[in-house]
């Protein structure tokens, strides 16, 4: 069986200005599913766990104007989806 | 803002002279973290006033990308990231914000719509597995598998108040530009320099209208693969500065360079290597404040989307998807900033800080580390540090510039400064010692030298006002380093004509904008 392999990089922000408010880290769960939040453009990303933090970035924050996100905003997410290769299967539609 | 952080910004400028000491790669692979992102690591910036015939007016801007490319290095050569923004910004106003960026978006696709070239084998289509099916000759070549286009924008204050306006190219009007294939050899194209010059396109510059150059000109833009202009003696120097110094006793030995020997006696590791160059030919008034403020100052950048989600099932046109903001994840003015003075753990900080913020750096410049680090290699020899902290002598002859030549404010930040007032020097007469050739030697041993622009030889259209492909930028680093700004008592060893034994000079590039020379061809 193929093994999918879903690898997520984030670019640490570095002296990024604009600095939106910290997100919600959450508790977060070992093979939790993926907790998609409905941000509206431009608003702060506030997931639950490293996967729905990217798919909301990717998803709603694609811009030419947004300010990038501060590592502080996502350097303490949860990460539950190592062995979850569909975990960001809602950006290859 | 401005009292402390003036002087930090002071300092940085200097150091870009002055800190160069040894490890002189200007800004390849420099940083820990741009290592892994070769497509979008800067390398080398140049901005100067043209002095190609007819292009009196005109600002000629190069910001070099992928560093250390190996001609061969097929079968898919060097494409720039479609993924990432490539920028030129021009701070006018002196205050460490640009007040103009212009911006490159490149995408790579598949010839045919995204298929690709096929060829008819045994009654099916079969997409080849090369870039290139036959010879190539011109723009959109039916035999070009991989076509490279990119749109240049330009944008007005901070770079991400507003989307950039869209620069037609007035070739065909659309706002698509054309960036050649590699020089992957002499069958593929026969003549790389006759093919490359169809790429040179002329543009206009969206809201002005400029003046002071020839009638009927235009701005001009080429993005294409180059041969690596700047001579760096590079393993040698990497290898704890493992060269000669004759003039102090030290005969070299293996094949050493000699620091303190002719400046062409060494080798220049980077000359069989290739770059991909974004260049761009602007009036200088459409780049100034107005008339009356002629100075410049300019950096190029990168930036990634902060996220990337690799494809589980990649394709060639979707490996990854790429979201969210952008991040900047390079920066470069004046070179050997970042390589040399820049201390290891914030160089991907400071690749990716803007000028404004650059007060945070102020102590790699006011006590610079690598004077040091060339004194304990070479210390029992007598090659001393100088001795005076902070290094004001480099604040005060490089405050934001050199004084009456390039001067553009008293905020003082990093940045490669140009006085678009300075005549360009024709290439023959250039110095590769540029603006450094303007100093009369000290009086005593109590005094540095003094800024003379009537001095015979004097080069002011040269490094550090702002950088021509003939600028060697490392032996003018590796003496302001060693104190040449300073007076003997403070810096032992001020006066000595330190090189890299890699030369660079302007007879050995082109007259034309853009510039660097045709790249060398991966085969005969």
């Amino acid at each position: 069986m193929k093994r999918a392999l879903l690898i997520a990089a984030l670019l640490a922000a570095c002296g990024g200005d604009g600095a939106k408010p910290k997100g919600d880290a959450g508790p977060g769960m070992i093979d939790a599913p993926v907790v998609m939040t409905d941000a509206p453009i431009d608003a702060p990303v506030t997931p639950a766990t490293l996967t729905s933090y990217v798919i909301d970035l990717v998803q709603h924050h694609t811009t030419g104007t947004e300010a990038s996100r501060p590592f502080s905003e996502f350097q303490a997410l949860v990460d539950p989806d190592g062995s979850n290769g569909s975990a960001y299967a809602p950006l290859f539609p | 803002m401005k009292a402390g952080r003036q002087l930090v910004g002071g300092a940085l400028a200097l150091a870009t002279v002055l800190a160069p000491a040894t490890g002189l790669a200007s800004s390849h692979r420099e940083a820990p973290f741009i290592t892994k992102n070769p497509k979008v690591d800067g390398t080398d910036f140049y901005m100067f006033n043209s002095y190609e015939a007819a292009r009196t007016g005109y600002v000629t801007i190069l910001a070099n990308y992928l560093p250390l490319q190996d001609a061969y290095g097929g079968p898919n050569y060097f494409t720039l990231d479609p993924d990432a923004i490539y920028e030129v910004h021009i701070d006018n106003d002196g205050d460490g914000i640009e007040d103009l960026t212009f911006q490159f978006d490149f995408d790579t696709a598949l010839a045919n719509g995204g298929t690709g070239v096929e060829l008819p084998i045994g009654g099916k289509m079969i997409n080849i597995p090369l870039p290139a099916a036959g010879a190539l000759s011109a723009p959109g070549d039916a035999n070009q598998n991989v076509i490279e286009t990119y749109k240049l924008g330009v944008i007005r204050g901070p770079r991400r108040a507003t989307a950039p306006m869209l620069v037609t190219n007035l070739a065909d009007s659309s706002t698509t530009f054309h960036k050649p294939f590699d020089n992957a050899g002499t069958k593929t194209i026969a003549n790389y320099g006759t093919y490359a010059s169809q790429f040179v396109y002329n543009f206009d510059v969206p809201g002005c209208t400029p003046t002071g150059v020839g009638s009927g000109t235009h701005a001009r833009v080429f993005v294409g693969q180059r041969a690596e202009g700047f001579a760096v003696n590079l393993g040698q120097i990497f290898d704890l500065i493992n060269m000669g110094v004759s003039a102090l006793g030290v005969t070299p030995t293996n094949g050493q360079a000699d620091l303190t020997g002719a400046a062409d006696q060494g080798k220049s590791i980077t000359g069989d290597k290739n770059i991909t160059t974004l260049a761009i030919e602007i009036p200088a008034s459409c780049l100034t404040k107005d008339s009356s403020h002629p100075i410049i100052a300019g950096w190029t950048t990168s930036s990634m989307r902060q996220a990337r989600v690799l494809n589980p099932t990649a394709t060639f046109a979707n490996p990854a998807r790429e979201g969210g903001p952008w991040v900047q994840v390079s920066r470069l003015g004046n070179p050997l900033v970042n390589e040399v003075v820049i201390g290891l753990k914030d160089k991907d900080k400071f690749n990716g800080s803007e000028p404004k913020d650059d007060a945070q750096f102020a102590d790699y410049v006011t006590n610079p580390s690598l004077p040091i680090l060339v004194e304990l290699v070479f210390g029992a020899t007598g090659a001393l540090a100088p001795t005076a902290y902070p290094r004001a002598d480099l604040v005060a002859a490089f405050l934001n510039g050199v004084p009456t030549v390039n001067v553009l404010s008293t905020t003082l930040y990093e940045a490669l400064r140009l006085n678009t007032a300075v005549p360009a020097t024709p290439r023959a007469s250039q110095s590769p010692l540029g603006a450094a050739t303007c100093f009369d030697p000290p009086a005593d041993n109590a005094h540095g030298p003094t800024l003379d622009l009537a001095r015979t030889g004097c080069d002011p259209a040269g490094f550090p006002n702002g950088r021509r492909p003939g600028d060697d930028t490392v032996d003018i680093a590796l003496r302001v380093a060693m104190g040449f700004l300073l007076d003997q008592n403070h810096a032992p060893i001020r006066g000595a004509p330190l090189v890299d034994g890699a030369a660079t000079i302007a007879t050995q590039f082109t007259n034309a904008f853009p510039y660097l020379n045709t790249p060398i061809a991966g085969s005969p």
